[in-house]
């Protein structure tokens, strides 16, 4: 991919666990992940039922999470080394995360919320390149006329898609989903979903999705029931 | 560090209403104690200028802060008045300069200051326009009083009477305005000045009428003539204008020497002279009182300035219950902003950062707080004294 992340350079796999076991303090509830490996162009559903570990399982691969054993190596980064602030720094240079919950900012408009990567790094430059690119994105995500609204006066549908901008707006190397289309009709969640499945395919970063829809899970070349993972 | 700026500033804006409430709470913490300090300092000096300029003051027996205050910024008279044998006497000691004050009456709400010319030389009081009072009847106004009034040269004004059931006879009189006098930023400016013997012609005990013994037999004002004596009955009724037609059947009744004044401003030649005027009243049964302003006054200062020190250790602890009240708010907004935080966290935000952007939002209320608290006490400094002027009237 030719990035870095604190001078690390991308080897083998883009994603990678082994021998992982998380659980929540106090629950009965273990995630087991025998072994994982993700590569670059893959487009993987992350599937099970309720409580089967979807989320934990994209929440452990994007560092939010740490296993209380096993190991997981994203970008060529092993994540057992990272530090907070590391893993923070993955997330905001390498990765882009599409979450159903993920909020947008109520005081910043869908132009400078697409940009607050950008704006918050001490690390990413805010030049015209990407102020283009981010203007791009919004007209791709088909809101290009309503760059200067605030979020309230966006629909649910044109809030997510101002989400999936923003994940996208730094060239991720992985872009994680979980469940970015959940409270989406129809028509927004084939909207949402052909913008990721199109960055995916121009830029070969592998789109790892948990959903519940069975005709977005159609639309991945692989699927992974979390049941199976141990 | 332009994109943190940026993005607390549109924070600040787009919650305009709670950062405005927050920017108020705070200068209004920040300006008040401030504000109270320059203008209670502005009010002393105002206090101690004038009272510097005034070296003894002699009027009757009671309060010296009432007779200071009379005397100096020409409030209500609330000590009886000393009869015009003070005046003579100091005069006539040849110790000093004494210059009697005539307070009990007003015209539209300005005090009329009955006195002598040598007032307005002592005070270094200039005419702006037309002359000084020499005649009875003729009024000289301070500058504010005759814009205030919109009275000038050649018009006249009307004394207040006393009251409906003033038998003593304070009826109004007409005066006309000879002379307008330039501002002085003093509480001369308010006033309207007039011959002590006008004064007292207001007060009743002067006044001019019809010559009697020239009545037609008549004239109901003629109640009885008998043996080359005419006597006036109560239809008499005494002028309300002087004039020049008139000017001469003007006379007093009684004895000059007890005719009252509210206080005399004395000006010692030496100090020599003061000591021994001082000397002269300061036996308990002196049926005067003399009084320094400036002691006077510098009493008053530090009453003022004790309750100032008061009021500031109340404000102190405003201050800092504000100071918790806002940390609380800081504290709750941030708690109200936990979806949005976690949002920053999960994208991958620095906590440095984002410290930076909560912290800069913080300051810039504070920040706004003081540069608008900082203006207005400017402001406050620049025109405290003349907003006391207006306030003391």
């Amino acid at each position: 991919m030719g990035k870095t992340v604190r001078g690390s350079t991308i080897e083998g796999h883009l994603i990678e666990a082994g021998d992982v076991r998380f659980a929540y303090p106090g629950g009965e509830f273990e995630l087991r992940v025998r072994e994982l490996r993700i590569d670059a162009g893959d487009r993987v559903a992350v599937v099970g039922p309720s409580g089967a570990g979807k989320t934990t399982l994209i929440h452990l691969l994007a560092g939010l999470l740490t296993p209380s054993a096993g190991r997981i190596r994203v970008v060529g980064l092993e994540l057992e080394g990272l530090t907070e602030e590391d893993r923070k720094d993955l997330r905001l240079l390498r990765l882009g995360l599409v979450f159903q919950e993920l909020e947008l900012l109520e005081y910043l408009d869908v132009l400078d919320n697409v940009l607050l990567p950008y704006r918050m790094s001490p690390v990413l430059e805010l030049d015209g390149a990407v102020r283009a690119r981010a203007r791009a994105l919004v007209e791709e995500v088909g809101l290009g006329d309503k760059l200067r609204r605030v979020p309230s006066r966006l629909s649910q549908g044109e809030r997510q898609r101002v989400a999936v901008a923003r994940s996208l707006v730094t060239q991720p190397a992985i872009v994680f989903g979980d469940e970015p289309t959940g409270n989406l009709d129809a028509e927004n969640r084939d909207h949402v979903a052909e913008i990721l499945f199109r960055y995916s395919g121009e830029t070969g970063a592998p789109l790892v999705v948990v959903t519940h829809d069975r005709e977005l899970t159609e639309r991945f070349a692989r699927t992974l029931d979390v049941r199976e993972l141990a | 560090m332009r994109d943190v700026l940026y993005l607390a500033w549109r924070y600040l804006r787009y919650n305009r209403g709670k950062s405005a409430v927050l920017v108020g709470s705070i200068t209004l913490i920040l300006f008040l104690p401030a504000a109270l300090q320059v203008l209670v300092g502005e009010a002393a000096e105002l206090l101690t200028e004038r009272a510097d300029s005034t070296p003894l003051l002699v009027g009757a027996p009671g309060s010296p802060v009432d007779l200071t205050l009379a005397s100096l910024y020409f409030t209500e008279p609330s000590l009886p008045p000393v009869p015009y044998r003070e005046v003579e006497e100091i005069a006539g000691s040849g110790l000093g300069l004494a210059i009697p004050l005539h307070l009990r009456y007003s015209a539209s709400g300005r005090r009329i200051v009955g006195t002598t010319p040598e007032y307005l030389e002592f005070r270094g009081l200039r005419v702006a326009e037309g002359r000084r009072f020499a005649l009875l009847g003729e009024a000289v106004l301070g500058a504010e009083a005759a814009r205030a009034l919109g009275v000038g040269v050649g018009e006249s004004i009307v004394s207040t009477p006393a009251g409906a059931f003033d038998v003593a006879g304070s009826f109004p009189l007409r005066m006309r305005v000879v002379g307008v006098l330039e501002p002085s930023r003093t509480p001369d400016d308010e006033a309207v000045f007039t011959d002590l013997k006008t004064s007292w012609v207001i007060a009743g005990i002067g006044h001019g009428h019809e010559e009697v013994a020239e009545l037609e037999e008549d004239d109901e004002a003629l109640l009885l003539r008998e043996e080359g004596r005419a006597v006036a009955s109560p239809a008499l009724l005494p002028y309300t204008e002087i004039t020049p037609e008139n000017i001469a059947t003007f006379h007093f009744h009684g004895d000059q020497a007890e005719f009252p004044v509210d206080a005399v401003v004395v000006v010692p030649h030496d100090l020599r002279s003061e000591t021994m005027l001082r000397g002269r009243y300061a036996e308990g049964d002196a049926p005067v009182q003399i009084v320094v302003p400036r002691a006077v006054v510098d009493d008053l200062v530090d009453t003022m300035f004790s309750v100032r020190d008061a009021v500031l250790l109340v404000s102190l602890g405003l201050i800092l219950a504000t100071v918790a009240t806002l940390a609380l708010v800081f504290a709750l907004s941030v708690r109200l902003r936990r979806q949005e935080i976690e949002t920053m966290r999960k994208i991958g935000v620095p906590r440095g950062r984002l410290a930076a952007v909560l912290a800069v939002e913080v300051l810039g209320i504070v920040l706004a707080a003081i540069v608008i608290a900082g203006a207005l006490t400017l402001a406050v400094g620049r025109f405290g004294g003349e907003l006391l002027r207006i306030v003391a009237g």
